[in-house]
């Protein structure tokens, strides 16, 4: 890796989703890796277009719905044919299919739970500082405007050619983001 | 034919057509011989296979009706597959006729001498009695077929017309009271071909779970013959993976929404314990049958959930139809469990025949639904939406 850059990163600006992507698949193409795009809503094809990694959520979310199923269906379990049987219209204490109601919605909460703590976790979030926002223009990201950076840490950053490749582009705009 | 329809290339209809009608050939050859060794064994296996291919025509229907009242790309992708198959509803109205050959074979309550030894049965005479039957029956076939000929027709025209707002609309009105058309005559339907079985048995959520059983083996089939026929030609460039997980999604609603149902009906049999609904489980847990129950939730419900929860099983084209041709399996068995064990008798190699029976108008049904399917372009190019949801179809 080159010395230390004194920015963050290249960032530029485009006015449609279409753009984005295309941009994001030529960045790639042209051998950057470094690279992340904010847009307003979900955009098809980005996430591959800029090599977005698979991540651990799925499985951590797969593990919480397991948990809360075993779990809620033991509890039930315990309750009714353990720790305090009563004989409800002659059935028996382990009464299964009253007990799949409660499994169920056990398993989705703690499904759900999971999910939105490793969102939190694996995003590295609560995040109180980062240099995206240095640029004032990006509080569109979250409106209209769509926008893709090149980390000035990437291998192949060389601020000129980076910022004439971005150029290239055809960008609504180009800003160097401050650390 | 219009430059921008849409033909598949490099299937062979007219093979595949023959070789339906010699599954057909084997299939009524072996339900002689069944219906030799046991006519009333004969009459049940078909009741069960006539309600797997009608299942699907119908299910079709309401797809076809709930697509157009919706939009979407996997409507406009799947709006040619339901046509055909729905068109086939015709094709088992005149099938049906094959239960007048011996109506008291198959239902308890059309045996004079049961009726008269059950004071329930005589109190429900007015409504389950042969000639009922068949007036019902009658309503229900042709309330389907206006609809499912005239949805066909105005999709259809537009292909030779051109895109038609006043065509598009007309769809579009009709499906919606078609839809509360079809709610209230698969009720009645429900009732009259399977709940009967068991007269004195009832249960309101048996209707409903009816219809998503239909609704499920039409969305189960579409997939699989879209996918089948998107291997290669030009419906490879169409069905593209993200539509694929979009298909892949709706599969798994409509396993979801049917494990929902059933598993409502046996909690809530379950929780009132009262002897003349119990039964119906009862019969359906001991004798052989429970291993089919297992099965069902297995195979209908636990792997499709689990496969179809993954992104990869949905984008993929194999492992999607591999997924829709077992709901689509499992759908036959269900129905199975339903019809046969109603007449109370441990399981046996009788099974045969309504495997027999399956062949017998599967063959015919695929013969005419490929009839139907290669005689127009396989995505409705001429519709209004088609820039919207494929744009690649519309160029």
């Amino acid at each position: 890796m080159k010395e230390a850059s004194p920015i963050y990163g290249l960032m530029a600006e485009f006015e449609q989703p279409a753009q984005i992507v295309a941009a994001a698949v030529a960045a790639r193409d042209a051998g950057y890796r470094l690279v992340d795009a904010y847009t307003p809503f979900p955009v098809e094809g980005l996430p591959e277009a800029i090599g977005f990694p698979r991540t651990r959520l799925p499985l951590i979310i797969f593990i919480g719905g397991l948990v809360g199923c075993i779990g809620g269906f033991y509890m039930q379990y315990w309750c009714n044919a353990v720790n305090y049987p009563i004989n409800v219209g002659g059935r028996p204490y382990n009464s299964w299919p009253m007990f799949i109601p409660v499994t169920f919605e056990m398993t989705i909460l703690c499904a759900a739970t999971a999910a939105v703590v490793g969102l939190f976790a694996l995003n590295g979030l609560p995040m109180p500082y980062h240099p995206v926002f240095n640029v004032p223009q990006f509080a569109q990201a979250s409106r209209n405007r769509f926008f893709l950076c090149i980390q000035a840490g990437d291998a192949k950053f060389d601020l000129p050619s980076t910022r004439n490749f971005l150029d290239g582009l055809k960008p609504h705009a180009v800003y160097e983001v401050q650390p | 034919m219009n430059d921008s329809s849409v033909q598949a290339i490099g299937v062979d209809w007219k093979a595949t057509q023959r070789r339906a009608l010699l599954v057909t050939l084997f299939g009524v050859v072996a339900c002689a011989v069944g219906a030799l060794i046991s006519p009333q064994h004969f009459l049940r296996g078909f009741l069960v296979a006539w309600n797997f291919w009608a299942g699907i025509s119908l299910g079709a229907l309401a797809l076809l009706m709930i697509q157009y009242v919706t939009g979407g790309a996997w409507g406009l992708l799947l709006c040619r597959i339901f046509e055909a198959a729905s068109a086939n509803i015709a094709l088992m109205a005149i099938l049906f006729l094959i239960l007048a050959i011996d109506l008291p074979a198959v239902y308890e309550w059309a045996r004079p001498e049961a009726v008269a030894s059950s004071q329930a049965l005589q109190h429900k005479a007015p409504y389950l009695n042969p000639h009922a039957f068949g007036i019902r029956a009658a309503i229900y076939f042709m309330l389907w077929i206006a609809i499912a000929w005239s949805l066909k027709a105005w999709s259809q025209k537009q292909d030779r017309t051109g895109p038609s707002a006043v065509l598009a609309d007309r769809c579009r009105l009709l499906s919606g009271p078609g839809l509360a058309i079809y709610g209230a005559t698969v009720t009645f339907a429900s009732i009259d071909w399977v709940m009967s079985l068991e007269p004195l048995w009832y249960s309101t959520i048996f209707p409903p779970l009816y219809a998503i059983g239909q609704i499920l083996s039409g969305m189960a089939f579409s997939v699989a013959v879209i996918l089948l026929l998107a291997r290669e030609g030009p419906l490879s460039k169409t069905v593209l993976p993200s539509q694929r997980r979009d298909l892949g999604n709706l599969l798994l609603a409509f396993v979801m929404f049917w494990a929902y149902l059933s598993f409502s009906q046996f909690l809530i049999i379950w929780s009132e314990n009262m002897p003349e609904e119990t039964v119906w489980y009862f019969n359906r847990i001991r004798g052989g049958w429970q291993w089919i129950a297992i099965a069902l939730i297995i195979f209908e419900f636990a792997v499709p959930f689990l496969l179809l929860l993954s992104r990869e099983t949905k984008t993929s084209l194999q492992r999607l139809t591999g997924v829709a041709l077992l709901v689509l399996a499992l759908r036959v068995v269900d129905i199975y469990w339903w019809v046969e064990a109603a007449y109370v008798e441990p399981m046996s190699f009788y099974w045969l025949i309504d495997l027999a029976a399956l062949a017998a108008i599967g063959g015919v049904w695929v013969w005419c639904f490929i009839w139907q399917l290669q005689r127009h372009s396989l995505i409705p190019f001429a519709d209004p939406y088609i820039s919207e949801y494929l744009p690649e179809v519309a160029t």
